[in-house]
């Protein structure tokens, strides 16, 4: 039951990080759009792209001592954070449609 | 009036029975794929944007990028709301909802697929 219980928090925590690394890729392309296409769009995409992939790593730690925490009492709950963590990417992606809405529509 | 707030505890979280442990740290690593994929396909239209020029098809580059990060959008949402809604079903020892998203996903990539195709038989970029 402990080995499970050690598994289950070890996949979770993966699954945040990987999710973590995700979003630093998508970070990754909006900087250096930001830097090509300068705009205040491009350089708002990237920097709420940055708070995302901090936001999602912190969470991700966080949650990983939450679960250890509560399994060793014999509980658990479901994560009150995952909430933001979508929203978070919710902006992100609303300001990437934005973003290609106008690479699409300034292109020569 | 709205229950939903994204930066306090989500008063559903209490109701009903707590689910075994493994059936929600399922449901939550669920979610995380679901993010991750829509990641990837706001940053495959931003790539698209960034890397490719347009194509020879008139139209085919603006439409494939719109879906991409349409599809990047509604599934984050759509990811959420399949999150909350597993989690109030388990703790209500219910059946899980279905969702969209599956076929939304599916029905758009190969739509992408299906351009992409016309794209190479136009001629390419």
């Amino acid at each position: 039951m402990s080995s499970d219980r050690g598994l289950q928090v070890q996949r979770t925590t993966l699954a945040w990080t990987r999710t973590a690394v995700a979003s630093a890729g998508l970070l990754g392309l909006l900087i250096r759009h930001a830097l090509v296409d300068g705009g205040g769009v491009e350089i708002l995409a990237a920097v709420v792209a940055a708070v995302a992939t901090v936001t999602i790593l912190v969470l991700g730690r966080r949650r990983g001592r939450e679960i250890d925490r509560r399994l060793a009492g014999g509980t658990t709950a479901a994560n009150a954070s995952a909430g933001r963590a979508a929203l978070l990417v919710g902006a992100v992606g609303v300001l990437v449609v934005a973003v290609t809405i106008r690479a699409l529509t300034t292109s020569p | 009036m709205s229950r939903f707030s994204a930066f306090a505890r989500p008063t559903w979280l209490d109701d009903g029975v707590n689910p075994d442990y493994r059936f929600t740290l399922a449901n939550e690593r669920t979610f995380l794929a679901w993010i991750r994929t829509s990641l990837a396909l706001l940053a495959a239209a931003v790539a698209m944007v960034q890397f490719l020029p347009s194509f020879r098809l008139p139209g085919a580059h603006t439409a494939i990028t719109l879906i991409l990060a349409a599809d990047g959008l509604l599934v984050t949402a759509l990811a959420y709301k399949r999150w909350a809604g597993n989690e109030q079903a388990m703790r209500h020892d219910q059946a899980l909802p279905h969702s969209p998203m599956l076929a939304l996903l599916a029905l758009s990539l190969a739509v992408v697929a299906g351009i992409v195709v016309a794209v190479i038989l136009a001629g390419g970029t």
